[in-house]
Parts: C-alpha cells; sequence; structure tokens
C-alpha cells in the first residue's frame, strides 16, 4: 500500500486518463445497438447511415462527456468538502443543494409540467437558494464548522418535506414519475447544448481546487495550526464553500441527484493516494469521472429498462464503503 | 537569510544582560510580584520595565535582522462578552526563553494566540519587531513565527513527512514546487528529532511525544527566528517532557512557551511572565518570580520552594 501512495501523481492521473478513456470509448460502443470499436470510425465517416451516426455523435458522446463531468464535480466537491468541515461524512450535498435542487425541480415539474429549459433553470436556482441560505446561516467567518453541518441538514429536511407537500397535493401520475426518475439522477438528458455548462464549471473547479491543493491540506488541520503555517481557513473556507456549491449545483440542475459518488470517491482516493490535496484532487477528479462513465454503462446496458444513476451509484457505492470500514487499519498503523 | 538571523540573535543576546540589569534596578520583578492588584492598570510598571530597558537597542537594528521583538501595548481580548485579557503590556526581546505561566482560564494561551492573529483584539496591539501584527500577511507572519499547538485530533492519513513539509508551506508562492532546498531543510528537521524512522507513519498513529517531535520539526523546517510553544509538555511522560525541553534548550530559536508546570518553566526559562485574570501579575527571572507567596497569592495554594542541587533554579515541593 505504501507503495502505491507513493506512486509518483503523473503515474496515477496518466493511468487514469488512460481507464477513463477507455471507459469512454466503452460508453461509445456499448448501448441498446452495441458497435464494434472498429466500425465506428467508418460510420463516423460516411453518410451511410445518418441513424448510427447521429446516435453516436448526438447521443452517446454528450452523454458520456456528462457522466465524466458529474463524477468529476462531485468528487472534487466532495474531497473539498471533507477538508473545509474536517468531517469525513461530508459530501457535496451538505449545503443543502441536492435537496433545494429537488425542489426546484418538483415545482418545475409539478406545476408546470416542464422538462425542457425550465426544469434545470428551476433545480439551478432551487440548489444555489438553499446553498446560500445555509451559507449565510453557517459559514460566517467566526462560526464553528458543525453550525453549518447543522444548517444545511435542517435545510435538506425543509426541502424534502416541502417536496413532499407538492407531491402530497399533485396527482398527476405522469409528472410524479418525471419527478421520482430526477430524483434518482439520470444522464439521459445530455445533449451538446446542456453539457457545456456543467463541462466548463467541472473543468474550472477541478483547476481551482488543485490549485489550492496546499490550502486544502492546511484547512483540513485546526484553525489556529493553519493560521500559524500563513493561511487563513476563515476566509479559505468561504470560498471553498461558494465554489463547491456552484460546482455541484450546475451537475445538479442537469442530471439530478447522483448520491454517493461525493463521498465514497474521496475516500477510495485517500486510501490510495494518501492525504496531501496535491495527489488528493486530481486522482479523485479522474477517478470520480471514470466511475461515473464505468456505472452509466452499466446502467445502460444490464437491464431491458435503464436504471436510474443514483440507484446503482448507491446499490454499488455502499458495499464498497463498508468493505472499506470494516477491513482492519493497516496503513500507518503501528508496527 | 539565515545568517542575518543568527546575528540578530546574538546581538540581542549581548543586551540581554542590560535588560535584566535595568530591571533589577527598578526591582519591577519583585514589586509586581508581591503586589499582584497594583500591576492590574494597562500601564502597570511590571509589564512595561523589561521593554523599556531595551527599547532603544531594537529600533537601533539594521532592518534585515529578524526575531528583535514580541511587544503588546493594552491588549485586550473579550470572547462572547468576557474579557480574557484586560489590557496586557509586555516586551519579549532579548531573553532566549520566556515562559508564561499562570492558573488555568489566566489568559496565556490567549496572548500566545494574538502573536499569530488566531485571536483578533478587542483593543490594543501587538507588534513583531515593531511592526503591528495585524498589518503583516498572514503568511508573511508564519514566515516570522512557527508555533507548537496544542495537541489536537489530527485528519486522516496525513503522514509524519507530510506534517514536515507544510512548514515549508509558507515561504512557498502560489503553486510553488518544492526545490532542492525544501526537501533538504525537511530532512534536516526530521533528522534532528530522529524522526526518518517514522517518515511515513501516520501522524494520528504516533504517541503524544513523537507527534510533539514531530510538530517541532515542522516548526525547524519552518525556518523562522520566533518559536511559540502552548504547553508542549502537556500530557507527555517525564522522559518527553525532559526530551523536548532540552531539544529548547540548545536550539537558535526566540522562544516563548507557556506553560503549566512550574518547575519545569523555572529550569528552562531564562525570564518568566505570570498570568492571572489576563493580566501580568509578576515578571522576572524564575528566582525572581517563583516564591512560595506567588504561588499562595497566584494559585491559591502553599508549598515549599527550594533551590535546584544543581541549577539553582527554584524547584516547587508540594
Amino acid at each position: 500500500m505504501t507503495g502505491l501512495r507513493k506512486a509518483p501523481l503523473p503515474l496515477w492521473t496518466g493511468a487514469l486518463a488512460a481507464l477513463l478513456a477507455l471507459a469512454l470509448a466503452l460508453s461509445f460502443c456499448l448501448g441498446e445497438v452495441d458497435i464494434p470499436l472498429r466500425d465506428i470510425l467508418g460510420l463516423l465517416g460516411s453518410e451511410e447511415n445518418p441513424l448510427m451516426r447521429e446516435i453516436l455523435l448526438n447521443l452517446r458522446l454528450p452523454r458520456a462527456l456528462a457522466g465524466a463531468a458529474c463524477g468529476w464535480s462531485l468528487a472534487v466537491c466532495g474531497t473539498a468538502m471533507q477538508a473545509v468541515v474536517k468531517n469525513p461524512l461530508a459530501d457535496p450535498y451538505l449545503m443543502g443543494i441536492s435537496s433545494g435542487a429537488g425542489l426546484g425541480a418538483a415545482t418545475s415539474i409539478l406545476w408546470l409540467g416542464a422538462a425542457g429549459p425550465a426544469l434545470p433553470l428551476a433545480a439551478f436556482a432551487g440548489a444555489l437558494g438553499a446553498g446560500a441560505l445555509v451559507f449565510a446561516m453557517g459559514a460566517a467567518s467566526r462560526a464553528p464548522v458543525w453550525r453549518l453541518i447543522l444548517a444545511g441538514l435542517a435545510m435538506n429536511v425543509l426541502c424534502s418535506s416541502l417536496t413532499g407537500l407538492l407531491v402530497y397535493y399533485n396527482p398527476d401520475p405522469q409528472r410524479l414519475q418525471m419527478l421520482s426518475f430526477w430524483l434518482m439522477g439520470s444522464l439521459a438528458p445530455a445533449t451538446w447544448g446542456n453539457i457545456a455548462f456543467p463541462g466548463a464549471s467541472a473543468l474550472a473547479g477541478g483547476v481551482f481546487f488543485w490549485s489550492q491543493s496546499r490550502n486544502l491540506n492546511l484547512v483540513s488541520l485546526d484553525d489556529d495550526e493553519a493560521l500559524s503555517l500563513g493561511a487563513d481557513p476563515r476566509r479559505l473556507r468561504l470560498a471553498y464553500l461558494a465554489w463547491a456549491a456552484l460546482m455541484t449545483a450546475s451537475v445538479t440542475a442537469y442530471f439530478g441527484i447522483i448520491g454517493f459518488v461525493g463521498l465514497v470517491i474521496p475516500h477510495i482516493t485517500r486510501f490510495l493516494v494518501g492525504f496531501d490535496h496535491t495527489r488528493l484532487v486530481p486522482v479523485a477528479a479522474l477517478g470520480g469521472a471514470l466511475f461515473m462513465v464505468a456505472v452509466d454503462v452499466v446502467a445502460r446496458t444490464t437491464a431491458e429498462a435503464e436504471i436510474p444513476l443514483g440507484v446503482l451509484t448507491g446499490a454499488v457505492g455502499a458495499p464498497f464503503f463498508f468493505w472499506l470500514l470494516l477491513k482492519p487499519a493497516r496503513r500507518g498503523g503501528r508496527e | 537569510m539565515r545568517a542575518a538571523g543568527r546575528g540578530g540573535v546574538e546581538e540581542a543576546m549581548g543586551k540581554r544582560e542590560g535588560a535584566v540589569t535595568a530591571r533589577g534596578g527598578g526591582g519591577a520583578g519583585r514589586r509586581a510580584g508581591g503586589a499582584p492588584a497594583a500591576a492590574g492598570g494597562g500601564g502597570s510598571p511590571a509589564g512595561r520595565i523589561p521593554g523599556g530597558g531595551a527599547g532603544g537597542a531594537g529600533g537601533a537594528a539594521p532592518p534585515a535582522l529578524r526575531g528583535l521583538s514580541i511587544e503588546t501595548r493594552g491588549l485586550r481580548v473579550s470572547l462572547d462578552g468576557t474579557e480574557i485579557l484586560k489590557g496586557i503590556d509586555l516586551a519579549v526581546r532579548g531573553q532566549r526563553i520566556t515562559g508564561v505561566i499562570g492558573p488555568n482560564g489566566s489568559g496565556k494561551s490567549t496572548l500566545l494566540k494574538t502573536f499569530y492573529k488566531a485571536i483578533a483584539p478587542s483593543g490594543g496591539e501587538v507588534l513583531l519587531d515593531g511592526e503591528p501584527v495585524r498589518r503583516i500577511p498572514q503568511k508573511a507572519l508564519a514566515r516570522q513565527l512557527a508555533v507548537l499547538p496544542q495537541q489536537r485530533e489530527s485528519p486522516q492519513g496525513l503522514t509524519v513527512e507530510e506534517t514536515v513539509f507544510m512548514g515549508r508551506y509558507p515561504l512557498k508562492g502560489f503553486m510553488g514546487v518544492f526545490t532542492a532546498e525544501d526537501r533538504e531543510a525537511v530532512r534536516d528537521a526530521m533528522g534532528r528529532l530522529d524522526l526518518a524512522r517514522l517518515a511515513d507513519r501516520e501522524f494520528s498513529s504516533l504517541s503524544g511525544g513523537e507527534r510533539q517531535q514531530v510538530l517541532l520539526a515542522r516548526a525547524l523546517a519552518q525556518d523562522t527566528p520566533w518559536l511559540l510553544l502552548d504547553e508542549p509538555t502537556n500530557h507527555l511522560d517525564i522522559r518527553s517532557q525532559l526530551r523536548i525541553l532540552e531539544f529548547l534548550k540548545d536550539l537558535d530559536k526566540r522562544i516563548v512557551v507557556v506553560f503549566h508546570d512550574l518547575s519545569l518553566a523555572s529550569k528552562y526559562c531564562d525570564r518568566l511572565l505570570v498570568m492571572k485574570g489576563g493580566l501580568i501579575v509578576a515578571d522576572g527571572t524564575p528566582e525572581e518570580v517563583v516564591t512560595a507567596r506567588l504561588l499562595s497569592e497566584v494559585y491559591g495554594v502553599s508549598a515549599s520552594i527550594i533551590p535546584h542541587p544543581e541549577v539553582g533554579r527554584p524547584v516547587v515541593i508540594l
């Protein structure tokens, strides 16, 4: 294990980038119609089969990239949140982003019946609204971190009950089903038009948090300690929370609530490469993207009907997480 | 920069005698010790005299010298409506190891935290080499003051080597890569504290004594003229306590250390500040300060004080 943890960063990122490319290629080939990789270039190059070409270019490719953007963003935000609140249970939805987005989506779907451009806008507004309220209540520069956690918890409860209320008073089964699909997360809505924003925010946020990796190391320590090492955690925390909220909201608005990725990927990454965020952030970003693209391939290909993504990430992630928790702590234990 | 820092220390060390003499002449240490209440006011002589003695000398030093003085002027701190520090005037310069002692809740740790801006004063200010710390950016401050904090939880997965490397962060610019010099400083610091064998161990898996050594190595890697320590011997067995203190004794830095154990403070410090209720109530050499009278007035206990058989410093016998 120490070998893995000492492996140079380029080796990690190189290997993960290669695996990600492989997963993207698989995602490109597999689906309702399987296309052998060697035929793909031919299909793309000719006008013979416009339908297949359309599927490849305008459905599968944006969908694969959307998966990468989601996994990347959630893993990076989870890593940052765990550092910021100094708590291994933190995830990107800690600030009420998910339930805020859910409330926005419920409003849009149940009231307006809209699945078009109104849905992501409403979800984004809900996510940022909830995030901003939690931020205002719990992130004042002198407030202890637990206040943020509790404010987020309360916000999640509030938004969920409001969503419940909307559901209770709306008898239209079709709309309810639409909402329940949205709440479980899906990459199906991905198009070239709607991956631009989440993709850009994933890239920008990834670069930002990587550039902050030493400060992320410091904010994981006690505040006094971080201060004595030249970082002001009170100021940094606010910036990190705002960035994480924006990144999470922008993927959640389009692709729904995809649980567990933002919690589990940072832990697995920490287990593999250690604590240092200069390694943790890029490896988690690539690992999250890889995990999500792979899970989406499974979601699309194993059953007759597509399995909701959030269900699958939870079903795959939770048992792995149990294993990680229960296995004896051999890392760095006393000899 | 390093050489200049050393020069500063030596020069200021030379001035120490002057400062002590001045204080002895005024009899301030004893006076303050005898009358805690009188020493309470913001401008009381107890706080000022040592600073006053060497004040001119410090100001005349070339600007390149680091680690000349830490001063506070009328320093007050309130937390949640409670006044923790009630007007502290002090100057640390010249003395190599300055100890801060006093009962629980007297404001010792708070005082130390105002030095590195972990707590903002509600009144008065802290000066580092004559410059108000509130005007020094946090990172620049971390190149002057290294801190050994009180022990608390540490994040999961953090190794010993990574911890020591953190000492180099303040010396690095935005995304600056570690150079051979940084790695050398880390190796050197770990070597001096005999930590090479623990390099890949997780910090949270270490014993209390080992943790303090790691944090001390981190402070060394920080390469600062000042080192502030907050109860560095708490929860340590006697061997680990002595190991840390003997190491500090030979260290080429200005040291301010908060202590609980009076006998240890007396043995290792050149000057002791005694705090009670947010005020400095006595200030002087261990011989001047650690007396049976002080113990009864500040701690409310009666104990005997005898001189250490070898070094002569006062030892508390309970």
